[in-house]
């Protein structure tokens, strides 16, 4: 792309502008370096949504300020096969609906509009003009002081491939659009209104789809997410703050200790009335060296960001250590280190556990776990970490086979974590924790459910996840969704059952 | 910008009245299969076909709290254990999750469950149960263990008191994949050599942490753990998709059954191979590893060849599995298999026998069903005899089973109702019902007292009491075999492979893949001394991964120790650096010496993966054995590359004075290496023989001769039609449009298929000359017959040239076209399906030749095997669904039936089925010339998957009524 072919944005018809074409050429130029550079291996999260930009308009405007951006060449036909639109809205008066109120519309050689929105029957609406097609999906609160973020994602490259409309990161409709390029004579992406008084922000044209981490990623940005405060470490003050949401991240270990419940049992009775959070990003088997996750998970950072960790505890090592054994530990070292410092890119407030010893014939290996929990502590010194310690002996049976967990040795290695607060060692109470489990239960099933295949994997074409009567609509995402305000009421008995126990210790 | 303005507003308004026009409400739902009215057992039972001899009664209902059974295991006492879902497909936001485990038992013996006990609940989807041994961990003498399957999880649920109530519930393993719910943990049974075998399916990506280190299995495949030692081995399979069942024979060999299609001998795939980095790009999870089994194992098309299948005469769906053995049944039907028709609604019977081609293998010969139906809500999935013979079989109950096909909201699923129904032959009485706890024998000796023969009995016995490790003393020869498969001693296995009986030989194969030894690969490739068969070959394929870690070190001794041939058959199922210069040592020292098959497979593997000199020593030993030669030219056409030195000297000498077979082989070198020298000695040849005519004249073209010198042969009809079809090949590749022009010509004078084939593929490649050739036709049609040869064998090989296929259609007379998808278009041919369609006449059209549908699709045996069989596509799939497939066969596109098109960078394409991507090379199986062809990375310009190799526009030789009745015949198929 020749510099003067860039887009910016076009004066004269529309007089006001939010930015300056010098503004745009210099992210433009961002735009080409990132892409020269994108055969490098190691790409950020955040790069990675700047790759296959044409057009973007940051910041945020009026909706009636009908402006338009202008497409990359001006003399000729801006040709998309996949393309994605996406941007961030408000609506802040009611519609008016003689005129029809659509927020931006893609133009094309024919003069039609690509994209819209209704707002008479409150949804959004999508039509590629000349297709045939026509696809719709409800919002339920179309005039909001909030804002909502908005992606059409049409990808063709394959036979199997879908385009769909994605709604706050939750992807409501799906189809298969026909190959061939779009034509975009006029050049113009044209955020337009009749008499909608609201806001858009963050407009972007890609030539490419996206994936549903680069959505996810998309649909947090500013203005749709407040910006983060600063975050105390630990070593500035240990205790756990008002509405803390620690994450747990770790093995088939780390899954036990979870799902048995004690440790957190034991620290919202220690913080009471503090409404702190528990969420679960454990994963069985998982290392330092290995995080495997389903298609179109996202990175670990994301996931800690999507679970809006404040503080992060991590427990690995024992599986590390039985893997590479002695000679591993430079290796465990590095992996521990990477690991850390994803975290600390979301919060500077981390917990790293000293591993629970083996059993049995495993045993052997105990003096090689020491050598791993040493490093585990150097590592926690060096982050300004906190450091759960192993101080009583292990319970008899606290494994299956010297290295599984049972429900005691689950329960000790997570009060271990608690008492890095508490000083209790007597077992939480039973419907606390139970309470606790069954919140945890729910969490599980948003966060990771079964059918993943047809959630996010490869078979979201089948009519598993789709509506039986109108296929395009996918009630799965959505559906999911409904799972976040059931946690949130159980965290209310939870915090209640806190509350009958006087907030004492049970 | 104004006008733009008003357009766009005038459009936003057309939008405003369109977009939210279509309320869902109007459309009709997809289903699959309408539900039955009457719910009732009474009714269902009424639907039941039963063979002569037989009947069946309600053992238990929905009224005894077992909705939707996944799964029934017996207890020793004679008991029914019923592992029931509400859950499935998908656990629904602020619902109560309480699947169950119910104990049901017959207390009067009246064929009738009468009590019942509620041994757990609170679980979610849990899809496979099996009781525990009597040592795993309950000190009552009545209580028992019994392992779940449930999402990641494998439990062991204690009853410590023996009240039948779950006390204690423990994981055992975590880590099990979810992706897909019945794909998941699901049927239990217990090996003959103690291990507990769990299966899962397709979408399945398990990582489970075990004391002995964390085992893997992505995708398709069974476990085996082994409670005792904690071991878990994990065996991926590729096919079967996903396999829901698992039977011992009497002499413990393992007959594995599976939900998406087939009948399984899993012998063979019990070899547990590595993980290797994922090299194909089309792949699901782009992200991960897979195991190192060879791609064509995921094939369906493959199936009858890749060493596991167990022939039948169609490929139906099942679900649950177990064998007759017991006096109950009649004398003439012991040892049969009886198997869950899920999606057909009904239950098939099967007798073993060998299999004639694969003798290491066996082929199941298809009895009359012992139940049919015309309920669709019938869904038999779990089959189990019972202590006293009779046949018990856990009924879904359901009018939707597929996963895939509908909705998991569906609101025809049916969460209220579920059966067990019992089966007994007529007429038996006093069959003794065994319970094992009268007997009281610790180690259960003497339980066989009252004679008659009892899988159940047997299988119980085994079940409380388990074997860490094989049994010894089998002498039957099966059971020897059997025997042979758990040996840890590589010098029995080594006598092993060299036993009469193939299954022996297999079964040494598998032993010699589970022992930790450098020498192990040594002695399992001593079967290829033997005759083999494709079970042996993939049991040994597979070792040859399983053992690589062990035989891939230096200094590699063993490989420098084995025989040319075993090292031949290595190299060409691994190919690593590390063997290769092996390869090339034994080449040089004793490529004289050694059989002219090995050397042949040693130069393969050497030239295609090694450095260029290695074509130079290929050459020379190629000067006597001239199918090296042809092997050399055939890779270094494909590899490009310099000339190695020296190899133009022995070119041109045997062009002057070589044999026939040397000439043409020299003719290929000369031509892919532009040998400017060997012009006049290759120009020479052209009055030949036969042989050498035609690669002279390729030769020729490459090496820049005008077209003109040979382009005449392509019209004589004097010439044979490997010399025309060489000349045509010639032309094509320097000017495609004369190419396409000539061979229009000559298209009325080709009167069989394979020349036809022979024909057309040189065009299809290249766009240029299929316009070319169209023209030709339009400005001279050829003759109907021609068009129609043409026709049938551009549909028989899964071409659908759409250029090509309007040129011979509109000689033929079109008779319909291809609309745009329509959802109204097909609902309203569905509705004339329904009204007026005729399946008698549609069975004819789908047997026209024209029509092209049984040169890929089987029905009823008859047929070929590129695409899906159809027996019962009538009872999955709703009439919208087929008219899509018909029509527009890349809409749905089932697992297994997935095209890639290669473009090369010489600008041919090619369509057909992957077999292989590997080592920088890419196999594929091209279905117009039926050849594999190899492809380095080099060429390759780009790689996609093509969808269905299912060819549009096939409905252009059908009228509209013809359609209608097509439709109507495959609806009616398995019902």
């Amino acid at each position: 792309m020749h510099p003067d072919e860039q887009n910016e944005l076009q004066e004269g018809a529309h007089p006001a502008c939010f930015f300056g074409s010098m503004f745009l050429r210099l992210l433009l130029g961002i735009h080409l370096m990132l892409l020269g550079s994108a055969r490098a291996q190691v790409i950020s999260d955040s790069s990675d949504i700047e790759k296959g930009l044409v057009a973007k308009w940051d910041g945020v405007m009026s909706l009636d300020a009908g402006k338009a951006l202008k497409l990359p060449n001006p003399t000729q036909p801006t040709k998309l096969e996949d393309f994605a639109v996406t941007f961030a809205f408000r609506v802040e008066a009611p519609p008016d609906i003689e005129h029809g109120n659509h927020i931006l519309a893609l133009i094309n050689e024919g003069q039609s509009a690509l994209l819209g929105w209704d707002l008479g029957t409150t949804g959004i609406g999508i039509t590629l003009q000349g297709r045939g097609l026509m696809h719709s999906v409800p919002i339920s609160q179309p005039v909001s002081a909030h804002w909502q973020h908005v992606v059409l994602n049409v990808k063709r490259d394959s036979k199997q491939a879908l385009s769909g409309i994605w709604l706050n990161g939750i992807e409501l409709n799906s189809w298969r659009e026909p190959p061939g390029p779009l034509v975009l004579a006029q050049a113009l992406f044209d955020p337009n209104s009749r008499g909608l008084g609201g806001q858009i922000a963050n407009l972007r044209l890609y030539n490419r789809a996206l994936t549903r981490p680069e959505i996810l990623e998309l649909a947090t940005l500013p203005p749709l997410a407040a910006s983060k405060p600063v975050l105390p470490p630990f070593a500035t003050n240990k205790d756990l703050m008002t509405n803390e949401v620690i994450a747990i991240l770790g093995g088939t270990e780390a899954v036990a200790v979870v799902e048995d419940g004690s440790m957190e049992a034991l620290l919202v009775a220690h913080f009471p009335g503090s409404r702190l959070k528990l969420r679960d990003l454990t994963w069985e088997a998982e290392t330092v060296f290995r995080q495997d996750r389903p298609m179109n998970f996202g990175s670990m950072k994301q996931q800690l960001e999507r679970s809006k960790a404040t503080a992060v505890v991590l427990i690995f090592g024992r599986q590390e250590c039985l893997e590479r054994g002695e000679s591993g530990l430079a290796e465990f070292k590095a992996a521990l280190q990477k690991l850390v410092s994803t975290c600390t890119e979301v919060t500077p407030r981390v917990v790293l556990v000293q591993p629970l010893a083996f059993e049995g014939e495993l045993a052997q290996h105990n003096a090689a776990l020491q050598k791993y929990a040493a490093v585990i502590a150097e590592e926690a010194k060096a982050h300004g970490a906190l450091f759960a310690t192993q101080n009583i002996p292990l319970h008899p049976g606290s494994t299956r086979d010297g290295l599984n967990l049972t429900s005691t040795g689950a329960a000790q290695l997570g009060t271990s974590v608690a008492q890095l607060w508490s000083s209790v060692v007597k077992a939480p109470d039973a419907r606390l924790k139970s309470l606790i489990q069954q919140k945890n239960a729910m969490w599980h099933r948003y966060w990771r459910p079964a059918n993943w295949a047809f959630l996010h994997g490869d078979r979201t074409a089948q009519p598993s996840s789709r509506n039986h009567v109108d296929p395009a609509q996918r009630w799965f995402p959505s559906e999911l969704e409904q799972y976040l305000p059931l946690i949130e009421a159980k965290e209310s008995e939870i915090a209640q059952r806190v509350n009958e126990l006087g907030g004492k210790l049970p | 910008m104004k006008k733009v303005l008003m357009s766009f507003s005038s459009f936003w308004l057309c939008f405003i009245s369109l977009s939210f026009a279509q309320q869902p409400a109007t459309k009709k739902g997809i289903s699959v299969g309408e539900p039955p009215t009457d719910h009732s057992p009474e009714a269902e039972l009424k639907s039941f076909k039963i063979l002569d001899g037989f009947e069946v009664n309600l053992f238990a209902s929905e009224a005894d709290g077992i909705p939707n059974p996944i799964a029934i295991r017996w207890d020793e006492r004679g008991r029914l254990w019923v592992l029931q879902t509400s859950d499935y497909p998908q656990a629904q936001p602020g619902a109560v999750s309480d699947d169950k485990i119910i104990i049901l038992e017959d207390t009067d013996h009246d064929g009738r469950a009468d009590k019942r006990t509620l041994f757990a609940g609170g679980l979610s989807q849990p899809m496979g149960m099996e009781l525990a041994p009597r040592d795993a961990g309950v000190k009552s003498p009545n209580g028992h263990s019994v392992y779940v399957g449930e999402g990641e999880k494998l439990w062991l649920m204690h009853d410590d008191d023996g009240d039948d109530h779950v006390d204690r519930r423990e994981v055992v393993l975590r880590g099990f994949g979810t992706g897909d719910t019945h794909q998941c943990l699901n049927s239990f049974i217990w090996a003959p050599d103690g291990a507990l075998v769990m299966h899962q399916g397709l979408h399945c990506y398990s990582r489970v942490t075990t004391a002995l280190g964390t085992k893997t299995l992505y995708g398709a495949g069974f476990w085996h753990y082994y409670p005792k030692s904690g071991r878990l081995n994990p065996y991926p399979t590729g096919m079967p998709l996903n396999a829901w069942g698992t039977a011992f024979t009497k002499e413990g060999q393992p007959i594995m059954v599976a939900g998406a299609a087939g009948m399984f001998w899993a012998r063979p795939m019990e070899v547990s191979t590595s993980l290797i980095e994922n090299a194909d790009e089309n792949r699901e999870r782009k992200d991960t590893q897979v195991h190192a089994i060879p791609h064509f194992l995921l094939e369906r098309f493959q199936l009858p060849y890749s060493g596991q299948i167990i022939k039948t005469d169609g490929l139906r769906k099942f679900c649950g599995i177990d064998i007759v053995g017991n006096g109950h049944w009649p004398e003439s039907m012991q040892e049969e298999i009886i198997s869950g028709g899920f999606f057909e609604n009904a239950v098939y019977r099967y007798k073993l026998g060998p299999d004639k081609e694969f003798p290491s293998g066996m082929q199941a010969l298809e009895q009359p069903p012992l139940i049919t139906s015309d309920n669709v809500a019938f869904r038999p999935i779990d089959i189990r005899f019972g202590p006293e013979g009779a046949l018990y079989i856990a009924d879904w109950y359901d009018p939707i089973i597929g996963h895939y096909q509908a909705s998991f909201r569906h609101p025809n699923r049916d969460a209220k109702h579920g059966r067990i129904w019992r089966v007994v032959a007529k007429g038996q009485t006093n069959i003794p019902r065994y319970n094992i706890s009268e007997f009281q024998v610790p180690g259960m000796k003497g339980v066989r007292a009252r004679g008659q023969p009892s899988r159940w009995l047997d299988y119980q016995v085994h079940r409380m009491k388990l074997p860490e490790q094989q049994e010894s003393g089998w002498t039957e020869e099966n059971g020897h075999a059997w025997y042979v498969h758990g040996l840890g001693d590589l010098r029995e296995i080594e006598k092993a492979t060299d036993d009469d009986s193939p299954l022996v030989r297999l079964e040494a194969v598998v032993a010699a893949a589970k022992v930790q030894s450098p020498e192990a690969i040594k002695v399992a490739l001593k079967v290829l001394d033997k005759p083999m068969d494709s079970f042996i070959e993939r049991a040994l394929w597979l070792a040859v991964h399983a053992t690589a870690p062990q035989w891939k070190k230096p200094p590699f001794e063993i490989l420098n120790s084995l025989p040319p041939k075993h090292l031949a058959f290595l190299v060409e199922k691994e190919g690593s650096a590390e063997l290769l210069g092996v390869v090339r040592t034994m080449l040089a020292t004793q490529g004289e010496s050694m059989s002219a098959e090995t050397r042949r497979g040693l130069v393969a593997a050497l030239v295609r993966k090694g450095e260029p000199l290695d074509m130079l020593l290929a050459l020379k030993l190629g000067i006597k054995d001239p199918a090296v030669l042809q092997e050399v030219a055939t890779v270094a056409t494909q590899r490009g590359g310099k000339v190695p030195e020296g190899a133009e000297a022995l070119v041109l000498g045997m062009l002057q004075s070589g044999t026939e077979a040397q000439k043409a082989a020299a003719c290929a070198l000369a031509g892919t290496w532009r040998l400017k020298s060997a012009v006049e000695g290759v120009r020479g040849l052209l009055k030949a023989n036969e042989g050498t005519r035609a690669a002279a004249s390729t030769a020729l073209s490459r090496l820049g001769e005008p077209v003109g010198s040979f382009a005449p042969w392509v019209g004589d009809a004097k010439q044979p039609w490997s010399v025309r079809v060489a000349a045509l090949n010639a032309v094509a590749e320097k000017k495609p449009g004369l190419a396409g022009q000539l061979a229009g010509a000559a298209l009325a004078s080709i009167a069989d298929m394979d020349t036809m084939r022979a024909w057309l593929t040189p065009l299809l490649a290249r766009d240029a000359a299929v316009a070319a050739l169209a023209q030709a036709l339009d400005a001279q049609p050829c003759s109907a017959e021609a068009a129609k040869l043409a026709m049938t064998t551009l549909t028989a090989a899964g071409r659908g040239d759409a250029v090509l296929t309007t040129a011979f259609g509109k000689i033929l007379g079109v008779k319909n076209t291809v609309p745009a998808y329509d959802a109204a278009w097909v609902a309203a041919l569905a509705a004339e399906v329904a009204s007026s369609g005729s399946a008698v006449k549609g069975k004819a059209v789908f047997n026209a030749p024209l029509s092209g549908c049984t040169a890929c699709h089987k029905v009823g045996g008859q047929g070929g095997i590129v695409g899906p069989e159809l027996d019962a596509v009538g009872r999955g799939v709703p009439v919208e669904l087929l008219i899509e497939a018909v029509i527009w066969p890349n809409r749905q596109i089932k697992e297994g039936y997935v095209a890639t098109t290669l473009t090369l960078k010489d600008g041919r394409h090619l369509q057909g089925y992957k077999v292989s991507e590997a080592g920088g090379e890419l196999q594929l199986r091209d279905l117009l010339s039926g050849q594999v062809s190899r492809f380095v990375s080099a060429q390759i310009q780009e790689k996609q998957e093509a969808g269905s190799l299912m060819p549009e526009g096939l409905i252009m030789n059908m009228t509209r009524e013809q359609l209608r009745d097509l439709i109507a015949y495959l609806a009616g198929l398995g019902r």
